[in-house]
């Protein structure tokens, strides 16, 4: 770690932005590890405003002490495990009987019109359907162990789609290939399979918890811990609506990955990112869909080398990042303190400070201010870590440094 | 424990302050013009104030909430109306009760501190939130409402508008803004101020039951249906894990409630089985 150290005197306060007295000042090297967010280019247009978003234009710091049972651990990716899946069937074959594939007992079956028409489709009813199972046909409520119709799903507070019913099938229907009838049907319908009780999962997840504007992110897919499928499909679908077909690959791990560079340029739009696999197995008897979300990151400013550290007369500690800035933006940066206490380090503070950034050069100061570090119960030597600064425009992670800095004892 | 502890702390420290309480309620997911009668029932809201000094130091929240919590008519809103609250009232001691998704957008307040100019006041003043049922992990129904719509807009296919609120509340989305935007859950920095949840763990819609019928029956009947997307443990709305994410749970309802009741999404938000009286006596 390269650190020059040196102690202050009063004639800096003459030019010290800070009320403070300063007493001791270092200037430190951010480090750098595993899992840092770096941006790989910075973009010089302007971010869009986005609708609701009125940025802040003053100057704003907190920061704030952390309970003595604070745990601190890298954040990773979501994992999504479905056991579920969708099918739009025409209302023809919806009026004669279409096949669902089920896999365990107990499914939960949901139909919705398809938009457009829905507000011409009438209700339907637990009467309305039929279901051939077992070499039977079984209508109505004597088919399902529970059900509940458009009213009562609004009624649970949910937004399905208006003239939307779900009901779950008995268990006594038991599983694999069965009709569902509706011969009243006058729409097309989305029909959503849901198996609570199904030992058949695809999961998918990512590398990464943000896409960084021009670098390449791994999504990964994996059907029963590495079994092979028929057939797998995904795609990218963006805030504003864009979709990109994702190419899955099986890996020798078993996984089934896609790899995309992230140009995040081409989807902006308030939201996250998500990603969407589709995948059948088994010769077909296994349907699964699965979704995940990221965020989106459009790096229009990067933190230089170091900060300027600076241990105040009043209790308070400072930090000042100077940044390179290629496109106006409100900037946060935000990190966690942590300090020794009884001889072991743990994390004591969170601060934030955020400013409207104009091209060029920048500076924001972290400033964990004097009740804060009275409070804090630590002393140093102190590290700054999750350092991380934030594009408030777009609430975009823009760069993060789990490390952080390492401040020097005072002298 | 932990909360009394904090509790005994608070109370001696606003007492020695001469502080002036004041509660607010944050209503969930929906745009409201009259939460007071639409969402929280005034006999509700009229009970559970009766534990403040001056029970005159309340507000009752109306904002836009089927928005991203960070928007001007969500977050935005709700900074605008507490300020108003505590500068009209002269409040140094809030404590705020959230339902649902209120528990989001007063979570991105106080994770975001810095978005706002008038957010620093606003956390200052908190004492802590008491969050009913908060939505903090989202929940499966938000992902299988979404999931038809998302997919069919993947292919064309247009569903109707979901809100933005419930597009938010998806698991994966919730994961996401969990890691990244928001604090307070497993592995992240705390809260600045107390996020205690309230937790509840099961719907009761037998018609033979009256317990059923506190918050109204049919709500409850529905709520009964939607438990099949959740785990065992859910409140109909909401898996417990979710409702415990962030923060600290306070207590699961079985535990409080008046005959060991479980409290559905639906009457976390109403006068049943005594939650009044304990959020009262908290105040």
């Amino acid at each position: 770690m390269k650190m020059k150290t040196m102690l202050s005197i009063a004639l800096v306060l003459a030019f010290s932005g800070t009320a403070a007295a300063k007493r001791f000042e270092t200037d430190v090297a951010i480090e750098h590890a595993a899992g840092d967010l770096i941006p790989s280019t910075l973009v010089t247009a302007k971010a869009a405003a986005m609708p609701g978003m009125n940025l802040e234009t003053e100057v704003v710091r907190f920061s704030w002490v952390l309970p003595l049972d604070q745990k601190i651990t890298a954040q990773q990716p979501f994992v999504r495990e479905s056991k579920e899946y969708w099918t739009r069937v025409p209302a023809a074959e919806l009026a004669t009987g279409t096949t669902l594939h089920t896999t365990a007992k107990g499914a939960l079956i949901r139909l919705s019109p398809v938009s457009g028409e829905a507000k011409s489709v009438q209700p339907i009813s637990a009467d309305d359907i039929v279901i051939h199972a077992q070499g039977k046909a079984i209508q109505g409520r004597a088919a399902m162990a529970n059900a509940a119709d458009d009213a009562e799903l609004k009624m649970a507070g949910t937004d399905f789609p208006d003239g939307t019913m779900a009901f779950q099938l008995r268990d006594d229907l038991g599983f694999g290939a069965m009709t569902l009838a509706m011969p009243k049907a006058a729409s097309d319908y989305l029909v959503h399979v849901y198996e609570p009780n199904s030992a058949e999962v695809l999961k998918l997840t990512m590398d990464r918890i943000v896409a960084s504007h021009g670098q390449t992110y791994s999504v990964f897919a994996e059907f029963n811990d590495d079994q092979l499928v028929d057939s797998i499909d995904g795609i990218v679908s963006a805030p504003n609506g864009a979709s990109f077909n994702l190419d899955f690959k099986r890996a020798t791990d078993g996984r089934y990955v896609a790899e995309v560079t992230h140009d995040a340029l081409a989807g902006v739009g308030p939201g996250l990112w998500e990603v969407h696999a589709f995948a059948a197995a088994k010769s077909a008897s296994v349907q699964r869909d699965a979704k995940t979300a990221f965020s989106s990151s459009i790096p229009r400013a990067q933190l230089g080398a170091g900060a300027k550290v600076v241990h105040n007369d009043d209790g308070s500690l400072s930090m000042s990042f100077k940044l390179r800035v290629a496109a106006e933006s409100r900037f946060e940066v935000r990190g966690t303190l942590y300090g020794i206490d009884n001889g072991k380090l743990r994390p004591a503070a969170q601060a934030s400070t955020a400013a409207m950034l104009k091209p060029g050069n920048g500076i924001l100061e972290l400033v964990f201010d004097a009740e804060t570090m009275a409070k804090a119960g630590i002393r140093g030597p102190y590290q700054l870590r999750d350092l991380t600064l934030v594009d408030q425009a777009d609430l975009s992670t823009v760069e993060l440094h789990r490390a952080g800095l390492r401040v020097a004892r005072e002298r | 424990m932990h909360k009394l502890l904090a509790c005994i702390t608070l109370a001696l420290a606003a007492f020695t302050a001469h502080a002036n309480t004041g509660v607010a309620f944050v209503h969930g997911t929906g745009k409201q013009t009259n939460a007071l009668a639409d969402y929280w029932t005034s006999e509700n809201v009229n009970s559970i104030r009766q534990g403040l000094p001056n029970s005159a130091n309340y507000t009752v929240i109306n904002c836009d909430f089927t928005k991203y919590m960070w928007h001007s008519a969500a977050a935005g809103c709700l900074a605008g109306q507490l300020s108003t609250f505590i500068s009209s009232k002269g409040i140094t001691d809030l404590v705020i009760l959230t339902h649902s998704n209120g528990g989001n957008v007063m979570r991105w307040i106080m994770s975001n501190p810095t978005y706002d100019s008038r957010y620093p006041n606003i956390i200052s003043k908190i004492r802590w939130v008491n969050a009913l049922a908060p939505s903090s992990a989202g929940t499966p129904l938000a992902d299988a409402v979404m999931n038809g719509n998302v997919f069919e807009s993947a292919l064309g296919w247009l569903m109707g508008y979901k809100s933005d609120a419930v597009r938010m509340q998806q698991s994966s989305w919730m994961a996401t803004y969990n890691a990244n935007n928001l604090f307070g859950t497993a592995g992240r920095p705390a809260l600045p101020k107390g996020f205690w949840s309230v937790v509840g763990t099961d719907v009761d819609s037998s018609p033979f039951d009256s317990d059923s019928y506190c918050g109204g029956y049919p709500e409850n009947l529905g709520l009964e249906t939607t438990q099949n997307w959740l785990n065992s443990c859910s409140d109909g709305f909401l898996n417990c894990t979710s409702q415990a994410a962030a923060g600290k749970v306070w207590f699961y309802d079985t535990s409080r409630m008046a005959g060991g009741e479980p409290l559905s999404h639906n009457q976390s938000r109403r006068k049943c089985f005594g939650l009044d009286v304990i959020l009262r006596n908290d105040i």
